[in-house]
């Protein structure tokens, strides 16, 4: 069971001691409101703390230093999270005991973590221009990139149209607009409001709990007047729209993307309803989207669906040749009414309650995967390890499964089409 | 049957290794804390193996993207497809086809010698019917598509068609919509009967088992077969380039590039040399580098940029992907850099840096039991041990990297560029 420590004021730290792995995780998390006005800067702030600091004043310097540290690994996210937006920095290190000489890296790369975060490369009261310009035009090349993956592309269309003027439906990295004009002092406003603001978990994962790394954190947010944290309200499903686009594009292949509401889903066991219901129609190999639309008429060479439960949605994507496209929307219409008329077999039902389950227990097997976990876990109280997550799985019904499918309406549908067709 | 026990170098890990008396390898490494079993059943056979001859009989010629045609039918036979026996146990299966293997993989936290018994019999069933061969044509053709829009991929294919003459490295894995009309059941069956002969196979399992148990339960699984000898068309590969620049446009934000060197055409590369090339690499141009600095703060490349040894049996080539919006410049900062380091020789802390770098990647890979599976099945394809590249590593010395330099000459480089439409 992890163990949570308060350090300070909206400040946790959670450790997770897991003596399989032969490094070790140390991860910052920083849940701040989802807002449109602040999530590109916010969105950019943990890409130049993990660039340089103080001490090692070009990324250069930082990475010799990484690679010293046997390829620690830094790591940067934002999510979105419910109506939160998550900025994550982590650093992953091999345990003092692996290194050729048994150096100490652990703690050394976790002190080294928390200076990117709380010692950066400043300038009177701004981040430094060359490094928010150098990192700036990354993110815009991210967000211009974007095209560049058309699943992608076309699954944030999708989920743009649902979501309209919500903020959830912001692209990943930021806004292009917004993002041009980001200035160093700009960041230094997010980065002070971050550090004033955010609930923070801090997440390590191994072995053992780097010594004085929590006595660390407490001081340095003892210097910081922490107000207005970040808490844990609930989340807003909007009223997601009903729209259809198509885009016409010079590509080889087709793209269907089709986004519906799940309803209310609130209660612990309709969300795991939700989950059940969503892998036997389009999670693995055995789903009803994999072996209909896939296999038996061809339609595509892929067809999966993804439920988002904490904003209330469910994502269907599909790679599909023009002339198949009707058909391939067609018949996820009717796997669906199959679903919710409860016309799945007990099989499907038992497989995908199996198959959920030995993903689940795997989840620990895996430093990644386990820190997403308990990062997306934040503000669930109710569920505190992977095991009690099988246990909740393990008790869905056949009729849970049906009452979560009867809530699922189509919204919206994205096409993505090879010009001339 | 031979059995021999390796003890770990650096880490406390073991495996054991077994050669059964039909020529099957099978390495075992026990991960006891671990919740997660995963298996990998594989052949030598890939892309690459487009002429052959069996038992010093004729040589065969094969349509290209057999291997991975092959790798889609085996998954069904004359009662159903494995996914769905696979489902009934919750396993998460898959497989790949690459240039050189032909992987059929399945992880799993429970039941794991039922899918074991699974693996073990579906890819041991071959079931081809011109009707089903017919069948996967639409779904092949479709993942080929898919790969037409994908720029990375599409970038590196005609990198490769302008340094390779002769080599089939520079063909699509999937084939081509042309190649795939042309496979037939007979030819899938010949491919079969060579490269799917135990002789030619392997079997890689980490997790939570029992070595002897495993070991049993396989002698118990693999049919009775006579072993072969193959003899793999050795290409004739000149060492000269087709043409150094090549280009093509597609629908992406920014120009994408591919920039690489031919090395002089021989077998396989030892597990040393690539270990030395891939430091080189980061020596080069890995984020501690000058040049990476430099091309950074030029605005020459974002951190999309990346670099490779692409190496296999009879090609190997340094390479070097990225977004630019001055490709060719990057690639003469890459060969200007090459031939400082010919003359004033690698700097030691660089080279330090991306040697722990590199050792780090290696101890890092015992953090998970795909990770571990997949290094036991590049020694099963390759006659190393499983602790050896960390050995290597350990006592690399910086004129062992420095040698490697030699191959690259500024005669025999290529660049590949797609631009934006």
């Amino acid at each position: 069971m992890p163990q949570i420590t308060k350090l300070a004021n909206g400040v946790e730290g959670l450790f997770v001691e897991n003596s399989r792995f032969n490094t070790t995780l140390v991860s910052f998390n920083f849940y701040l409101p989802l807002k449109r006005e602040t999530y590109s800067s916010n969105a950019l702030l943990p890409y130049v703390l993990s660039s340089c600091s103080f001490e090692y004043d070009n990324f250069r310097k930082l990475n010799i230093k990484l690679g010293n540290l046997y390829g620690a690994t830094l790591s940067t996210n934002n999510s979105k999270i419910m109506d939160y937006q998550c900025l994550n920095i982590a650093v992953s290190v091999i345990n003092d005991e692996y290194t050729l000489e048994h150096e100490g890296v652990v703690n050394e790369a976790a002190k080294l973590l928390a200076s990117l975060i709380f010692s950066p490369a400043l300038q009177n009261d701004s981040f430094r221009e060359s490094d928010v310009n150098r990192e700036k035009a990354q993110m815009l090349d991210r967000i211009r990139g974007e095209i560049n993956d058309k699943r992608g592309f076309a699954r944030q269309r999708a989920v743009s149209m649902l979501f309209g003027d919500d903020p959830y439906g912001v692209s990943r990295y930021g806004e292009e607009k917004d993002m041009e004009k980001i200035t160093g002092r700009d960041l230094f406003i997010a980065w002070e409001r971050m550090l004033r603001t955010a609930f923070v978990r801090v997440n390590v994962i191994g072995a053992k709990l780097p010594s004085g790394l929590w006595n660390a954190v407490s001081s340095a947010f003892s210097a910081i007047k922490r107000e207005n944290v970040t808490e844990f309200t609930g989340f807003n499903t909007p009223n997601l729209k009903n729209t259809e686009q198509t885009d016409y594009m010079s590509v080889s292949q087709g793209k269907l993307v089709m986004g519906f509401s799940l309803g209310e889903v609130k209660a612990e066991r309709e969300t795991a309803a939700t989950t059940v219901m969503a892998d036997i129609f389009g999670g693995g190999p055995y789903s009803r989207l994999f072996t209909n639309v896939r296999e038996k008429l061809s339609l595509c060479y892929y067809c999966a669906c993804q439920a988002i439960k904490n904003k209330g949605f469910m994502l269907v994507d599909s790679g599909v040749e023009s002339e198949n496209a009707t058909k391939a929307k067609e018949e996820i219409l009717n796997q669906l009414e199959i679903m919710k008329k409860g016309e799945f077999t007990d099989d499907e039902l038992a497989a995908s309650i199996i198959s959920i389950c030995d993903s689940v227990k795997s989840l620990e097997d895996s430093l990644s995967t386990l820190n997403a976990f308990y990062t997306s876990r934040v503000f669930d109280k109710s569920v505190s390890s992977p095991s009690e997550l099988i246990n909740i799985i393990k008790q869905v019904t056949r009729e849970d499964v049906i009452k979560a499918a009867q809530k699922v309406t189509p919204c919206v549908t994205y096409q993505l089409l090879p010009e001339g067709k | 049957m031979e059995k021999t026990f390796i003890k770990g170098v650096c880490v406390p890990e073991n495996c054991t290794k077994v050669v059964l008396s039909n020529g099957l390898k099978i390495f075992i490494t026990e991960k006891k804390n671990f919740n997660t079993n995963y298996v990998i059943f594989g052949t030598k056979y890939g892309s690459i193996d487009t002429a052959f001859s069996k038992n010093g009989g004729e040589k065969v010629v094969v349509p290209e993207g057999i291997a991975h045609y092959l790798e889609h039918k085996l998954f069904e036979s004359e009662d159903g497809d494995a996914f769905t026996r696979f489902s009934a146990t919750g396993a998460n299966a898959n497989a790949f086809t690459s240039f050189d293997r032909t992987c059929y993989l399945f992880s799993c936290a429970d039941r794991f010698y039922e899918n074991l018994d699974i693996l073990l019999d579906f890819v041991q069933s071959p079931y081809f019917t011109e009707q089903t061969v017919q069948k996967e044509q639409g779904i092949i053709g479709q993942e080929i598509r898919m790969y037409d829009d994908n720029v990375g991929w599409c970038v590196l294919f005609s990198m490769l068609s302008a340094m390779y003459k002769n080599h089939p490295v520079k063909i699509d894995i999937a084939g081509t919509v042309e190649s795939i009309a042309k496979i037939n059941a007979p030819l899938l069956y010949s491919c079969y009967e060579t490269f799917y002969n135990p002789s030619n196979m392997f079997v890689c399992v980490a997790g939570n088992v029992d070595t002897d148990e495993v070991i049993e339960h396989i002698k118990n699984g693999i049919k009775p077969s006579s072993p072969v000898t193959i003899e793999r068309d050795t290409f004739s590969e000149p060492d000269e380039i087709i043409t150094d620049y090549v280009e093509k446009k597609m629908e992406i934000a920014k120009p994408v590039f591919c920039f690489g060197y031919k090395e002089k055409c021989e077998g396989e590369r030892s597990l040393k040399d690539i270990l030395c090339s891939e430091i080189l690499l980061d020596v080069i141009s890995g984020d501690t580098s000058p040049l990476f600095e430099e091309l950074i703060n030029k605005n020459l490349i974002n951190y999309e940029f990346d670099s490779e040894y692409f190496q296999g049996n009879g090609y190997s080539a340094p390479i070097w992907q990225g977004e630019s919006d001055n490709p060719k410049a990057v690639a003469e900062a890459i060969k200007t850099e090459v031939e400082r380091l010919k003359n004033e020789g690698i700097d030691e802390e660089l080279f330090e840096s991306a040697r722990r770098s590199l050792y780090g990647t290696a101890i890092k890979r015992y953090n998970s039991v795909d990770g571990i599976v997949m290094n036991l099945v590049d020694c099963a394809m390759y006659d190393n041990e499983p602790y050896d590249d960390i050995k290597i590593l350990r006592d690399l010395k910086k004129s062992d990297v420095e040698e490697r330099l030699n191959l690259l000459s500024a005669d025999k480089t290529v660049l590949s560029v797609v631009l934006p439409k």
